[in-house]
């Protein structure tokens, strides 16, 4: 099981926002890279900016370029790719991968930090958020539907 | 234990940390990647974007 803290930020005015953030690694087919991302069961789908699928090496020019509501009240473009993610724990080598999962890469300027999204990774992990502070990740055992 | 990461001065960057230091920052992506390809830092860094309005992560 993989443990993470809610991460607290300070904002300007003073006062105190934790937001549920885990470190995961991003691997493209070129390029892999660490990153803070924000874990959104409200997101149907992973979204990363164009700059970091680019530097990935993710293929996404051949999908269709479709709009999207999201992020704002404007709808962004975007396209699909695939990525494959791997959450890193807190202790050494401690690390989980859900293989490649679909990704929005998203064209619209505007960039942002990697949001994870429902598909692909709220339905093969167990994610308790408890009480605001403290993550829990575990292999979802599969559901007899 | 919690870390405590002082990113005043960097909103609305990409930052680079590596530990609770912060390594490089960059306003784009790509800017960041060079800074860190420079410093060689590259596999080791963890990437986060701050937001215009926080000056401190603590995780």
């Amino acid at each position: 099981m993989l443990t993470y803290r809610f991460v607290q930020e300070q904002l300007e005015s003073g006062s105190f926002a934790r937001r549920p953030k885990v470190e995961i690694l991003l691997k493209g087919k070129t390029a892999e890279m660490k990153f803070l991302a924000l874990l959104d069961s409200g997101t149907d789908r992973t979204i990363i900016p164009k700059s970091v699928a680019d530097f990935l090496g993710i293929d996404y020019a051949a999908s269709d370029k479709t709009h999207f509501l999201g992020f704002g009240k404007e709808p962004f473009e975007a396209q699909e790719g695939q990525l494959e993610v791997i959450f890193i724990g807190r202790a050494k080598r401690e690390r989980e991968s859900i293989g490649r999962i679909p990704v929005l890469v998203m064209l619209t300027d505007g960039e942002q930090e990697p949001v994870l999204g429902c598909e692909g990774v709220f339905d093969q992990l167990k994610i308790t958020f408890i009480e605001g502070r403290k993550i829990q990740i575990t292999r979802a055992k599969r559901a007899n539907w | 234990m919690a870390v405590e990461i002082n990113i005043k001065g960097h909103a609305n960057e990409w930052v680079a940390l590596v530990g609770n230091k912060v390594v490089a920052a960059n306003r784009s992506f790509d800017g960041l990647v060079k800074k860190l390809q420079e410093q060689k830092l590259t596999k080791k860094a963890t990437i986060t974007r701050v937001s215009g309005s926080y000056s401190s992560l603590k995780c």
